[in-house]
């Protein structure tokens, strides 16, 4: 037997999903290029996300810009208020790298125990190679 | 009372939803200098909102909630502490204690005035919670001139016990002020009454020209100058 949700629930789980991907998501849509603010509304909206309010929307750019991941230029309109384009800083693309991996492994996670499958085994840690002084290398090859 | 986005579309000769957002804008700006944005800042937040709504044609309730909300989320955001009593506060309470004091010496005239250590340490703590009441009930009572405004009488209500509470610590810090300075001499010179009307009215005009700070808009915005920045007002 199917559950019938009410629409309302799924826009109330789908708001508080977003709460927690919407800036790695806003890195994302800014990674190809720079973006006013509804025109990346829009983008979001499209992508199936739903509708992004502004009052969402802008303080987490607003956010973004003040620990550095955006930077912002305002260009003139061909007619009434400009545009405040926003643009990835070389932190941003750290930043938006770091999420993509974090994401991927968080969503195999989170899919596997939605689904009642086997949780797919961490990954091997990803650090600097581990350094071998001559002597234990000479050891390692005997 | 009727939100914005109940009301029918608009389209006649007077523009009212565009007024509405002038409005709502005008709301966030006053709340947003409440909360001490730098005029540069608050402009920037304004513009784009101004920009969003003219590309997305929305109602500004709808996409921001209540203007004092939004321009609580705009200064958490910014890593801006909350603190209405701000310099814009201060300013404006002083200011109008400034002006007022001011003009009574100015019309009284007559012998010189004695200004006691004392009596500007207690004038100034009421003066200060006078405009931080004043700057927070004001730009919540414009909230409530909005279509689809918050309960007005929860927001007086908070106000006022929040500016009660304020005025029996200032009354504490004067009597205590009063009690350590008050022997003292006058610190201000010995001149006609009017001498200090004037220095008074001056220091209330400047104080009110930092308290009524409007919104910088950014270039290339291009807002500044406008009959929209102009229309853009704190009161």
């Amino acid at each position: 037997m199917t559950s019938r949700r009410q629409p309302e629930e799924t826009d109330g789980r789908r708001a508080q999903w977003l709460k927690g991907v919407l800036e790695p998501c806003l890195l994302g849509v800014l990674a190809p290029g720079e973006a006013y603010g509804y025109e990346i509304a829009q983008q979001l909206q499209r992508a199936g996300l739903g509708e992004v309010k502004g009052g969402t929307l802008y303080p987490r750019l607003s956010a973004m810009e003040t620990a550095g991941l955006v930077e912002v230029e305002w260009r003139a309109g061909d007619s009434g208020p400009g545009r405040k384009y926003y643009r990835l800083t070389p932190a941003g693309r750290v930043a938006q790298q770091e999420a993509a991996a974090d994401f991927r492994r968080f969503a195999a996670v989170t899919l596997a125990l939605i689904e009642g499958t086997p949780v797919p085994p961490p990954p091997p840690p990803t650090g600097p190679p581990l350094a071998v002084d001559p002597v234990n290398r000479e050891e390692i090859r005997r | 009372m009727k939100r914005t986005s109940d009301r029918q579309p608009t389209a006649d000769a007077h523009h009212p939803a565009e007024r509405d957002v002038e409005r709502y804008l005008g709301a966030v700006a006053e709340h947003l200098a409440v909360l001490g944005m730098p005029p540069d800042r608050s402009g920037q937040h304004l513009a784009e909102m101004a920009a969003h709504l003219r590309d997305s044609e929305a109602d500004p309730w709808a996409e921001y909630g209540t203007p004092e909300r939004y321009a609580r989320s705009l200064a958490e955001a910014d890593g801006r502490p909350m603190r209405p009593l701000g310099l814009r506060a201060l300013a404006a309470g002083v200011g109008a204690a400034a002006l007022a004091i001011g003009f009574i010496l100015l019309v009284r005239g007559g012998r010189p005035t004695e200004l006691h250590w004392a009596s500007i340490v207690s004038v100034v703590p009421f003066a200060a919670i006078a405009g931080c009441s004043a700057t927070v009930w004001g730009a919540r009572m414009r909230d409530t001139q909005l279509p689809g405004s918050p309960d007005r009488d929860r927001s007086a209500r908070l106000v006022l016990s929040w500016a009660g509470a304020a005025a029996v610590l200032a009354a504490v810090v004067s009597g205590v002020a009063n009690a350590l300075l008050g022997e003292r001499r006058s610190v201000w010179p010995d001149v006609p009454s009017w001498v200090t009307g004037l220095a008074l009215l001056a220091v209330g005009a400047a104080a009110a020209a930092v308290a009524s700070r409007r919104p910088r808009f950014p270039s290339g915005s291009g807002l500044q100058g406008s009959w929209f920045a102009r229309r853009i007002r704190l009161r």
